[in-house]
């Protein structure tokens, strides 16, 4: 079979979106209007929310959404007197530095991976795949137990150093899937040129593989902002914490005192972030997940 | 420059996976009570664990509900997903609106998404289920108590599944994407029909796209925990419970409310529990790929 | 096939090389907790000597969040300790309601933690210092009594019984309650009014009287939500059955006092209730039961003292706020001195190395003061004499009668009371299914556990 351009991709004519018979066209129409229903859904959801957290708890419970006008005072106690935005600048600080330490160190690793034939390349494959499927909850204690005895506790890096730990299965078997798909001729016409091994690797392939590793960044961004469990027990002390941790300590707070305003406007301050890079970035998120399905 | 390229990532997998997972392992195999308790304490209980356990009924329903949420819930996606990337894909004003909206969901954290399902969507007197029935005259459906025993763990798969269906929808709209028009034409100047070209055509082509997805979906029920947790109120309740929720008891304990004091644990149980989901883990990954179709075809 | 034996094969080699090591570091870590206790021996004995001239840093992990009163009381003990001690300082982690997850590995790992809170006794008995010394000495702003004396007798009777339960000596104290809590009904005294019931109900035949007078004058009696609900039928069981049966009950599912008439009549108490019940109990999510009494829209909910705080905003500060002890039941073992009430513990890390200084901070967390400036602040003070605040102004009575207090399940758990027992009890409340059926199902199930 044929190979078809990249470009030629782009340019769906008509053929395909052409619906032959009245049952499947009846089907489309119904599938057009649910997905309407779906979306209108979504919209309301998320829209309640925010307003939620404009409104006072009496009138929540009483579903007299912002009966009362805009109130603000939710957002200013949340900031106030729970500083979330200290976290959410701890929260930008793990998720970058964890989101850029995986590709420099996932990249290569999964690029040798798929590209080179050497003794147990087929296990370390397996067990990384295996590893995708561990509950997280299992590693956690005799990690703690592990970095403690190595006093790494209550610092900073040591969060982001188990999350680029755990981070390697998905990141790299992602990668592998990508790079299955970059010419091999590439890398080598760079090693005639002249260019060793590593600058071969990140002058020539990883230009290529760049729409794989957006995607991948994009999909652990998201992954390590809204991370909960790792950040709780790896963060320590309350200085360093993060905004996924912050917002469920927030919760139990706003729940013993019964102030669902706030935590309305805490979940807000939570997702605002995640929502506009999805907005911003969607392009690439599509585009990266259309180069992933490549694979196979 | 196989050592440059690969020792970072092989020395973070042995830390972060390999060392965790024999411990967790050898952990099993003893009894103590506490995850922080010094070894000197445990105490060799050999397989008692794993007999304990099997012969737990909250264990064995913990373990009805996971299969109960990767059938149901991953037959409920699936289909929806499936359905809804035809649908855009074979073309809908503003398609990219739609589709980002769908995936929308994704992106938010879960202790939000639980909490607005359970405080909004299900709730009793104005949530947006019943608002919606209502509006639609459907009053049987409106009147459905959501969040009552008898309903909490099909609410649960509902909103679990809401939320997981973007995920999927962009793989397969992205893979049908991949799928090249001269085949379509070919089909449709033979007269095949829509369902056929879409059974003969399409779900072949991206069969490899499908069996990512339901691998990541198996590994996802088997690591079940945060919705079964933030979603039931009452410790170990039996209609949400899964096995690693059961296990996060077994070793962290269970608060039953903010200020109540946890109750009692079993840390060789819990890791029990996480050694017989690795292997689920490993049978359900070689079910997996013994099921799935070996031929590959060339797009 | 071949490759997954290998991998087999791997693993139990690794897994034999970890034991190895796991071992010697098992006894590295015993040898730092042994040199632990020594620093700690000598600690309070240089501490003995050198009389009130205390030094070093007090460290604290606590459960509670910034904010919240109990917070803002501790922050004020600490500012008070420090202003005395000019050489101590006292370092408080707000890490909230999840710090029992990570103090435990912190603690292992070395990190230095003095005082701990929110634990059970059970959980790892020989963390806790004996503090019976600083429990003897007199209580700070009220001399004339023993730090002991000055919190409410039920506070110190509840940490005796957790320690029992660990195996710990009861006569000693190896920390102490803050933050009490009792159970009881909280009722709103204008729906009360509304309905024409001038007394409240001290036996269940007056309560099951006041849920039909409510009922015909349109109200909703009693509401609840899925976290609580359980607190009505197992006091109901606990006072009929007694301390010991409750016991018996727990340990087994199949001991022959589930086939006993108090258990069916149980039963049928509840499904008598259930009519008295709000509608929307079914449903309801913690915290929709909460708000629906907030509202004003139900007139009792069975719940701990902590509930005003829990809907402080919705209720709003003129709420007509009412309480009573679970009423007395015909025929019962126990009476209305039979209460679940408790506090949260507080205790001083036996590997701590500034004993002392901990001790002391704790002294002077529950002074007179700091407690009394807690209640202002609307948290619930431990010590005898000081006024609850005003929503919780009915509960002191209750909780003064207490003579033998219970946790807030009534110590009724287990798996099979979990899975089968609470919820069929949810069910036949919320009158989705019978007595009768429920005894059946509980009949059936009890095999399997």
């Amino acid at each position: 079979m044929k190979q078809y351009p990249k470009f030629c991709l782009r340019q769906k004519s008509g053929s395909a979106l052409r619906m032959s018979g009245a049952l499947s066209r009846a089907v489309h129409v119904l599938g057009k209007v649910l997905i309407v229903c779906w979306c209108a859904f979504t919209v309301a959801f998320i829209a309640w929310v925010v307003l939620a957290s404009f409104t006072p708890t009496r009138d929540i419970f009483q579903n007299n959404l912002l009966s009362g006008g805009l109130d603000m005072k939710g957002y200013t106690t949340v900031m106030e007197r729970y500083h979330i935005m200290d976290y959410f600048f701890n929260s930008v600080f793990y998720t970058v530095c964890a989101c850029a330490g995986l590709i420099f160190f996932c990249a290569p690793a999964a690029f040798v991976m798929t590209k080179f034939v050497f003794r147990g390349r087929q296990v370390f494959q397996t067990l990384f795949s295996v590893a995708l499927g561990l509950p997280s909850v299992m590693l956690l204690a005799p990690l703690y137990t592990m970095l403690v005895k190595m006093d790494l506790h209550n610092f900073r890096g040591t969060l982001i150093l188990v999350y680029l730990c755990t981070g390697i299965a998905a990141t790299t078997v992602y990668l592998m899937g990508f790079f299955a798909t970059v010419p091999m001729t590439v890398f080598e016409s760079g090693l005639i040129d002249g260019c060793s091994h590593i600058t071969s690797f990140y002058r020539l392939i990883i230009p290529l593989a760049k729409p794989g590793i957006v995607t991948i960044t994009i999909f652990n961004f998201i992954g390590y902002w809204n991370e909960y469990i790792w950040a709780l027990v790896f963060s320590g002390k309350q200085a360093n914490r993060t905004l996924a941790v912050a917002l469920q300590t927030l919760v139990t707070s706003m729940q013993t005192t019964g102030n669902y305003q706030g935590l309305f406007a805490g979940v807000v301050i939570v997702f605002i972030p995640t929502v506009i890079i999805y907005v911003l970035l969607s392009k690439q998120i599509m585009s990266g997940a259309t180069a992933g399905a490549v694979k196979g | 420059m196989y050592i440059a390229f690969l020792s970072p990532v092989v020395i973070a997998f042995l830390f972060a996976y390999l060392y965790p997972v024999l411990r967790t392992v050898q952990m099993s195999f003893f009894k103590l009570s506490d995850v922080s308790a010094s070894r000197d304490t445990w105490e060799f209980v050999g397989l008692y664990n794993y007999v304990d356990l099997f012969s737990r009924q909250l264990f064995r329903v913990s373990f009805k509900n996971m299969a109960l949420i990767f059938l149901a819930g991953g037959a409920l996606v699936f289909v929806i997903s499936m359905f809804f990337a035809w649908v855009l894909h074979k073309g809908m004003f503003m398609g990219s609106l739609w589709r980002n909206l769908i995936y929308l969901p994704t992106v938010i954290t879960p202790v939000a998404l639980i909490t607005v399902w359970t405080q909004y969507v299900y709730n009793n007197r104005f949530g947006l289920l019943r608002t919606v029935f209502n509006a639609l005259g459907l009053e049987s459906l409106a009147e459905i108590p959501w969040t009552s025993t008898q309903y909490s763990f099909w609410a649960m798969l509902i909103a679990f599944s809401f939320c997981s269906i973007g995920g999927n929808l962009l793989v397969y709209m992205a893979a049908m994407k991949k799928i090249p028009d001269d085949l379509y034409e070919a089909a449709f100047i033979d007269g095949a029909t829509e369902g056929k070209t879409f059974f003969r055509i399409t779900l072949p082509l991206i069969a490899d796209n499908i069996k990512t997805q339901v691998t990541f979906w198996t590994i996802g029920c088997i690591g079940f925990f945060l919705w079964s947790r933030v979603f039931s109120v009452v410790p170990s309740d039996p209609t949400t419970i899964t096995p690693a929720s059961y296990m996060y008891d077994q070793i962290f304990g269970s608060a039953a409310n903010a200020n109540a004091v946890t109750a009692g644990t079993n840390v060789g149980m819990g890791a029990a529990i996480g050694v017989v989901l690795c292997i689920a883990t490993v049978i359900a990954i070689a079910v997996i790929n013994l099921v799935f179709p070996k031929e590959k075809y060339e797009i | 096939m071949k490759k997954m034996l290998a991998l087999c094969l791997a693993l139990t080699m690794a897994l034999g090389t970890l034991a190895g090591c796991s071992g010697a570091a098992g006894s590295s870590s015993s040898a730092a907790a042994a040199s632990g206790s020594a620093a700690a021996d000598s600690a309070s004995q240089s501490g003995e000597t050198a009389g009130k001239a205390l030094s070093g840093k007090v460290v604290y992990w606590s459960m509670y969040n910034e904010g919240e009163p109990e917070a803002m009381a501790i922050q004020k003990a600490a500012d008070m300790f420090m202003e005395d001690y000019p050489d101590c300082e006292v370092e408080i982690q707000w890490t909230g309601r999840s710090n029992q997850d990570i103090v435990g590995p912190a603690l292992e790992g070395g990190e230095q933690i003095d005082i701990l809170d929110n634990f059970s006794y059970e959980v790892s008995s020989d963390r806790y210092l004996d503090i019976t010394d600083m429990m003897e000495s007199p209580a700070l702003g009220q001399e004339d009594m023993t730090v002991a004396e000055s919190l409410l007798p039920v506070l110190n009777q509840y940490n005796a019984q957790s320690q029992a339960k660990a195996g710990l000596d009861e006569d000693k104290y190896y920390g102490l309650q803050i933050a009490p809590w009792v159970v009881g009904f909280f009722y709103n005294k204008d729906l009360f009014e509304q309905a024409g019931i001038t007394e409240t109900p001290t036996t269940w035949d007056e309560l099951l009287d006041a849920c039909q007078k409510l009922k015909d004058a349109g109200i909703n009696a009693i509401t609840c939500d899925d976290a609580y609900m359980t607190m009505i039928p197992n006091n109901y069981l606990a006072r009929m059955v007694g301390v010991d049966t409750v016991a018996a009950l727990s340990a087994s599912a199949s001991d022959p006092a589930w086939q006993s008439d108090e258990v069916k009549q149980t039963f049928e108490a509840m499904e008598e209730l259930s009519q008295y019940m709000s509608p929307q109990t079914a449903t309801n999510k913690y915290p929709a039961g909460q708000q629906e009494f907030a509202l004003g829209e139900a007139a009792m909910y069975l719940n701990a003292s902590w509930m005003p705080s829990e809907v402080a905003d919705t209720a709003g500060d003129d709420f007509p706020w009412g309480f009573f002890a679970y009423p007395d039941i015909e025929g019962a073992v126990l009476d209305s001195t039979f209460v679940p009430a408790g506090g949260v513990p507080l205790a001083v890390y036996s590997g701590s190395p500034n004993p002392e200084a901990a001790k002391e901070f704790l002294r002077y967390v529950v002074s007179k003061e700091v407690q009394d400036y807690l209640a202002e602040q609307g948290g619930a003070p431990a010590t005898v004499g000081s006024q609850w605040p005003d929503a919780r102004a009915e509960c002191t009575e209750v909780i003064n009668a207490a003579t033998q207090v219970t946790s807030s399940n009534c110590d009724l758990k287990s798996d099979f009371v979990d899975a089968v027992f609470t919820i069929e009890m949810n069910k036949v409340l919320t009158q989705q299914t019978t007595a009768e059926q429920a005894l059946e199902t509980l009949d059936s199930e009890a095999a399997k556990y």
